[in-house]
């Protein structure tokens, strides 16, 4: 079970440290690391409910948390507030009323002399603006002081939480494999995934599904993922990366497979991506690397086999109550990887008209190496 | 490229001049794609890496607008867009750093710069950093509701696409549905055949609301996507709709499982007339969203089901957004316009026994409204 008490106490003495009075987070991932209020499926658009632009959690060193809702969509939030203690009240805005008024009588609520204001990295400028109006002589920084350092190191119980979606994960990846045979869309094994995943129990997906079939002269698609009505043929390589989201927390996951007898050079190919994954994983011991020194070491491996410049992005990248986080696996970021972290680790190889390949793994960092969470076999699957 | 964009750019800065506003900048989002044509990237929300934050649109009252985008943001976007002066984010460059040293030739000092009412809280302080001296104000839905809500020729016809796209989801979703399926089932259809149909997703994501023989009622009817079974005697609202180059729809109809009941059935009949009936009146110029909302209630509470009528509002504006400006509902009094679309989505709700919706996007004309969705009003019956 998340401790969210035990969060919040260790978020108020850090807002404490740096002076800070009150904290506002809109609807979204801070909000649901500290205080448990789960983010609905994701929308494409947004509602532009009545006053929705002051909406969110307002955190005060003693007082509080006070949410703000909009009264279209408010009930939501009414029950999510019921079995969370740590709520104040739930206070909605009707569409007879300014906004503006109920900002200023929730601020009201806090003690704010000489104190500053910390702001959801991602609140809106609207927001922001009404802040300022409504504060003007007060400092605001942003909330990613406050809560990203917490949100880097993972409690048992988020491991935990982040293991099960793979479970959940695997299970759909395992249905997407028994459809892989020749004439099956990219489309149509994305919604077989995405169908599993929500009736293994994942809350939604973490991303868009992405599946890739790539084969000898056939144009790739453009990068990012989206997936295609190509029909697989034999002599495809095919890529899988997706991932879902489990009463909160995210999975993120990549295999490979390959339909008809893999070249050689394919099978080579997957075990410098697999060596390369390993390599890095091994040397990530708590205290003892940065991440970009472990990006290194895997472009190393794959770079030292000439395949260098068909590894195109970073090794990887934080993931807990979001798929993608701080800190980065990449070239230039310095820092030092610590007990319980939890990174994807997801070298490949991708050769435009011709072979991809890709591994993915989610992994938590312990002072002997980094651990999969995943017990998915990182064998190349072979379609008959 | 078209001059839509051009047209809207003058519009815009329009409202600009009237709100006081030198400059703008604007994140991802609607106002974004109404200017520049480039649509909400998907990975936009959960993107998080080094220089995200700088990505947006910039422009004064004159001149070229430029475009700032991080990396990954700029593959392949000149295909995309109109804007020329387009700036990416230099491997290496510090992203406040960039975004100062290209906003230090725009006169910006004592002027204001309007921002995307969304924009990031981290971002605006860049901008704030990188242009110090300058004044900040939302571009509020007030500012940009009303530009937004006449739609040109070209939005019009991607409306239309999506209309199609959607009526198509729904016809193959109904070829396999059964009794038997659950709510969820028929969702996770509905999101695949609308991507099988040619939209890019859905504008949100699917409902499916099953409710009679026997069913709990208590259940609201905004709890969608359950696991409970479609059983004869049940009505199936369908509540979803297609996202097509940034523009949605936002659509529905119901289905009956076995032999409809009378009551249910006749409910629907009722609602599918003065919805069309309610397109009739629909001329520019000679009727308000609230008494398009009012005649819709009045028609279906003559025909008997003014108890079950859920509620007040009959629908709402519709376009980059799933809901804009004007609401169908009480308050709103000024007379529609030609280009505007809205929603028309009666509904009756008889809790425990029968659910049916129908809902459409339709666009204000000369003389009347066109429906842009076109799917059949006949009861959908399901064995």
């Amino acid at each position: 079970m998340i401790d969210y008490a035990r969060r919040l106490d260790n978020a108020r003495t850090r807002m404490a440290e740096r002076n800070i009075g009150l904290m506002f987070l809109k609807p979204g991932a801070n909000l649901f690391y500290l205080a448990g209020i789960r983010r609905q499926e994701a929308d494409n658009t947004d509602a532009n409910a009545y006053g929705d632009w002051v909406v969110g959690g307002y955190i005060g060193l003693k007082d509080g948390i006070i949410l703000t809702a909009p009264r279209m969509g408010g009930a939501f939030f009414q029950a999510e507030v019921e079995d969370k203690p740590w709520f104040e009240s739930v206070r909605l805005i009707l569409e007879l009323e300014d906004p503006e008024q109920v900002m200023r009588q929730v601020i009201s609520r806090f003690d704010l002399r000489g104190k500053k204001v910390a702001l959801d990295d991602r609140a809106w400028a609207q927001t922001v603006l009404a802040f300022r109006r409504l504060l003007p002589d007060t400092e605001f920084v942003l909330a990613s002081a406050v809560i990203e350092p917490m949100r880097m190191i993972k409690e048992d119980a988020a491991i935990e939480l982040m293991r099960k979606a793979g479970q959940i994960t695997d299970g759909a990846f395992q249905r997407a494999l028994a459809m892989l045979k020749p004439g099956v869309t990219e489309l149509e094994v994305a919604r077989e995934i995405d169908y599993q995943l929500k009736l293994l129990g994942a809350d939604y997906t973490s991303f868009v599904t992405g599946i890739r079939f790539t084969g000898p002269g056939r144009a790739s698609p453009s990068a990012l993922g989206r997936v295609t009505e190509r029909r697989l043929l034999p002599g495809d390589s095919v890529t899988f990366d997706f991932g879902c989201v489990y009463q909160g927390y995210c999975s993120d996951f990549g295999r490979s497979a390959f339909v008809g007898d893999p070249p050689a050079e394919y099978l080579k190919i997957h075990e410098i991506v697999l060596r390369a994954q390993r390599e890095a994983m091994q040397a990530m011991k708590a205290g003892q690397i940065t991440a970009s020194q472990a990006d290194r070491i895997a472009r190393s491996v794959i770079e030292a086999e000439g395949y260098g410049e068909y590894f195109t992005h970073r090794l990887g990248h934080g993931i807990g109550v979001t798929v993608h986080e701080e800190p980065f696996l990449d070239a230039v970021n310095q820092t030092v990887l610590q007990a319980n972290m939890t990174f994807t680790v997801e070298p490949s190889i991708r050769i435009p008209d011709r072979f991809s390949n890709r591994v993915e793994d989610v992994v938590q960092v312990t002072p002997s190496g980094a651990v999969s969470l995943y017990t998915t076999d990182h064998r190349l699957y072979v379609i008959d | 490229m078209p001059n839509f964009y051009r047209e809207r750019l003058e519009r815009v800065r329009q409202a600009m001049r009237q709100w006081g506003a030198d400059w703008m900048f604007l994140n991802y989002g609607a106002d974004f794609t109404y200017l520049t044509g480039i649509t909400t990237p998907m990975y936009y929300p959960i993107l998080k890496g080094l220089g995200d934050w700088i990505t947006g649109l910039f422009f004064g009252l004159d001149g070229d607008p430029v475009l700032f985008l991080q990396k990954s943001f700029a593959i392949n976007v000149e295909e995309q867009t109109w804007i020329q002066d387009i700036r990416v984010l230099p491997d290496g460059e510090d992203p406040d750093a960039f975004l100062a040293r290209n906003l230090a030739v725009f006169p910006t000092a004592g002027k204001t710069i309007a921002v995307s009412k969304m924009l990031w809280a981290q971002s605006l302080l860049s901008l704030q950093a990188a242009a110090p001296g300058a004044r900040f104000i939302p571009a509020t839905n007030e500012m940009m509701d009303r530009i937004r809500a006449i739609k040109d020729e070209q939005e019009i016809r991607l409306m239309q696409r999506a209309a199609e796209i959607t009526d198509a989801a729904l016809a193959a979703t109904v070829k396999v549905m059964k009794a038997g399926m659950t709510e969820r089932d028929v969702a996770i259809e509905v999101d695949y055949q609308i991507r099988r149909c040619g939209g890019d997703g859905y504008s949100f994501y699917p409902g499916i609301i099953c409710v009679g023989n026997g069913s709990d009622p208590q259940r609201h009817i905004l709890t969608r996507n359950t696991d409970m079974v479609l059983a004869p005697g049940t009505t199936v609202a369908f509540d979803f709709g297609v996202l097509y180059q940034g523009y949605c729809s936002d659509f529905g109809r119901s289905a009956f499982i076995g032999e409809p009941q009378a009551d249910a059935l006749a409910a629907y009949r009722s609602i599918t007339q003065a919805s069309q009936a309610a397109m009739n009146i629909m001329a520019e110029g000679q009727v308000t969203p609230a008494q398009i909302a009012d005649f819709v209630r009045d028609r279906v509470t003559a025909d008997g089901f003014g108890e079950w009528y859920w509620y007040l509002g009959l629908g709402h504006g519709i376009g980059l957004e799933v809901h804009e400006w004007p609401w169908l509902r009480p308050g709103f009094n000024e007379p529609v316009r030609a280009g505007m679309c809205f929603t028309l989505e009666p509904k009756v709700w008889k809790p425990g026994v029968f659910y049916v919706r129908c809902e459409d996007v339709v666009v204000v004309g000369k003389d009347r409204a066109n429906s842009l969705t076109k799917f059949c009003y006949e009861p959908i019956v399901i064995e």
